[in-house]
């Protein structure tokens, strides 16, 4: 072989990998199993083209999303996008049959999808940074109409909705034959809300956010010691509250979030083991505007929906397997509601990932509630498993 | 057993005796030895009112590999310099900032360059640089080097470097001086994302220890 032959073959474009006959016939077999699976669960098996409109794609979403997408126009000169994760596929597909009256859509998929790969990334195998990957998922929207909201039905179904999703997700990884892995849940609504009502101003709250999704927890207490003299305390408050164990949320702390105070005396001593003394004007408790009560309002509302998914994990058995943090985030604007990471022992990235997203249904003129999420194939190929031995052991 | 792949170096030198300080074993002939890789056994009995009780490696790495090592989980924490992980944009949890082995990314050169906007720098830190120099509005070529980038500006290559200044002597003993320090950089304690969800118990400890000391 000489160099002049290597250089012939070296014209594969950057982030596209080639993938040989044991890899491709083990990635079918991972593709089939989750989708059998999927399937047999209730699932129909859909699919779309690779390309999106940006204009779709960016519903319910921050245009900061865009920086890692691979762009192009079409002949017309519109702007469109290899599609970075199926979800706005199938709200688009969806919407006008929820509009139609069906009650109800519960679809899987098995598809590419596309990041922009940077140069300086050599992460390919353990991670997601290739330009494409395979991602494999369900998504469940528009179930039977909610009673009105202040009932406690309400909040019942929308739990019931949450353990079906998760207790699917953690059945597919048994499924799998997977062993060490660990399921965990934030919630997009209640970490914003609990940050807000801590006296955070919602535009920062906004902004450090995306340090919490990067695992960046140094660059987070360093963005909020700027507004706060007790950083750490947040953090710290917000890391060890535990739905499985609703007493992590004291009475003092739910009193706070509630905007309710026993006495003068203690609202101010715990508004001051919070508050920064930002130059002359102290903050009271006084201060805090009304939007920091409605955030604590809706922060309360939000756990105690936790509490009670926590409480049905716990008797379906899966409370093991599935751990809470409330300070996971994820970089997509459009989750409303709880979150979830699963992360295998060997693969630094996670090997599925998925939220509720109630919201973004209605940008497509479509408004219903819906909650998904999608295996990564390659992160699952890169785990130390003979997966042989797993196809036959289940 | 839990792996902690150190930035071999100042990085390194100055966590040794913080992990001390901190009651976290580590071996005993670390600085002397020119071995890679150190194995600590779980404390004994005798000495188990320690707060680490499970055995620990220690891997010493170049310092921009420490985040690699850690991204592919073959170390389950990493200790490094700040610097390196702007520089380096991995997918790893940031947990501490230990406040040991600190310096100063910096823009530095000859008196004599001190007024004249810079058109070519050479540095360790491409991406850095060039956020810096565009967030001053200067157009500049970026030279990259792995290593003693004072001896760019001696020679003239560059104007003027962009580098890690610890105490300065370096720059003095080769005629350069600070024009600005861009960034306060301290040592930053990361952890692979699976093993902070799958790991916790022994990782909280580490940090736990790490944190009562500070």
């Amino acid at each position: 072989m000489g160099m002049q032959d290597a250089t012939r073959w070296m014209n594969r474009p950057f982030g596209m990998r080639d993938v040989y006959p044991q890899q491709a016939r083990r990635r079918r077999q991972l593709e089939n199993r989750l989708l059998n699976f999927f399937e047999s669960s209730g699932f129909q098996l859909v699919s779309c083209g690779v390309f999106e409109y940006v204009d779709t794609l960016l519903r319910g979403r921050s245009r900061e999303e865009t920086a890692n997408w691979v762009q192009l126009f079409d002949t017309s000169g519109r702007a469109m996008a290899l599609r970075p994760d199926l979800t706005p596929s199938i709200a688009r597909m969806a919407a006008p049959l929820l509009q139609r009256g069906e009650e109800e859509i519960s679809w899987c998929y098995a598809e590419r999808v596309y990041r922009r790969a940077h140069e300086s990334s050599a992460f390919t195998s353990a991670g997601t940074r290739a330009a494409e990957s395979t991602q494999v998922g369900v998504e469940w929207l528009g179930w039977p109409q909610q009673t009105p909201a202040s009932t406690p039905g309400t909040s019942s179904l929308a739990v019931a909705v949450d353990v079906r999703t998760l207790a699917l997700c953690v059945n597919a990884l048994r499924h799998l034959g997977l062993r060490n892995w660990q399921l965990v849940v934030g919630h997009a609504g209640f970490t914003p809300a609990f940050l807000e009502a801590s006296g955070i101003s919602k535009d920062v709250v906004e902004r450090m956010l995306p340090l919490l999704a990067a695992g960046d927890y140094v660059g987070f207490r360093q963005a909020l010691a700027l507004e706060f003299r007790n950083a750490h305390a947040v953090l710290d408050e917000l890391s060890q509250l535990n739905p499985y164990q609703p007493s992590t949320l004291s009475p003092a702390l739910r009193k706070r979030l509630a905007g309710e105070y026993a006495d003068s005396s203690s609202r101010v001593a715990a508004r001051t083991a919070e508050l920064t003394l930002d130059g002359p004007s102290s903050n009271t408790a006084a201060d805090v505007p009304s939007s920091g009560q409605a955030a604590g309002r809706s922060a309360l509302d939000e756990w105690d929906k936790l509490v009670s998914l926590a409480h049905s994990l716990v008797g379906l058995g899966m409370a093991e397997g599935i751990a809470f943090d409330l300070t996971l985030c994820r970089n997509l604007t459009y989750y409303t509601g709880i979150v979830f990471e699963v992360f295998a022992e060997g693969v630094g990235a996670p090997i599925a990932l998925g939220g509720r997203y109630d919201d973004l249904l209605g940008h497509f003129a479509s408004a219903a509630p819906a909650i998904g999420f999608a295996f990564e194939i390659e992160g699952l190929m890169a785990l130390p498993v003979t997966w042989e031995e797993a196809q036959y052991s289940c | 057993m839990l792996t902690i792949a150190l930035a071999k170096g100042r990085t390194a030198d100055d966590l040794w005796p913080l992990l001390r300080a901190a009651s976290i074993p580590v071996p005993d002939s670390v600085e002397t030895s020119r071995a890679l890789v150190f194995e600590v056994p779980a404390p004994s009995g005798a000495r188990s009112s320690q707060k680490v009780e499970f055995s620990i490696r220690y891997l010493l790495a170049k310092p921009a590999d420490v985040p690699t090592y850690v991204h592919f989980g073959v170390a389950d924490m990493g200790v490094v310099g700040k610097d390196v992980l702007l520089e380096a944009d991995t997918d790893v949890y940031e947990l501490l900032d230990l406040g040991a082995a600190r310096c100063a990314l910096c823009v530095a050169g000859p008196s004599s360059n001190r007024r004249h906007p810079p058109r070519r720098v050479a540095t360790k830190y491409p991406k850095l640089a060039e956020q810096y120099f565009l967030r001053q509005g200067l157009s500049v070529d970026i030279v990259p080097l792995s290593g003693s980038i004072e001896l760019a500006a001696v020679i003239g290559l560059t104007d003027c470097i962009f580098d890690l200044v610890e105490t300065g002597r370096t720059l003095a003993d080769n005629g350069l001086q600070v024009y600005d320090r861009v960034m306060e950089i301290s040592a930053r304690l990361i952890v692979n994302r699976s093993s902070y969800r799958l790991r916790r118990g022994e990782i909280g400890m580490v940090v736990e220890a790490l944190q009562s000391r500070q």
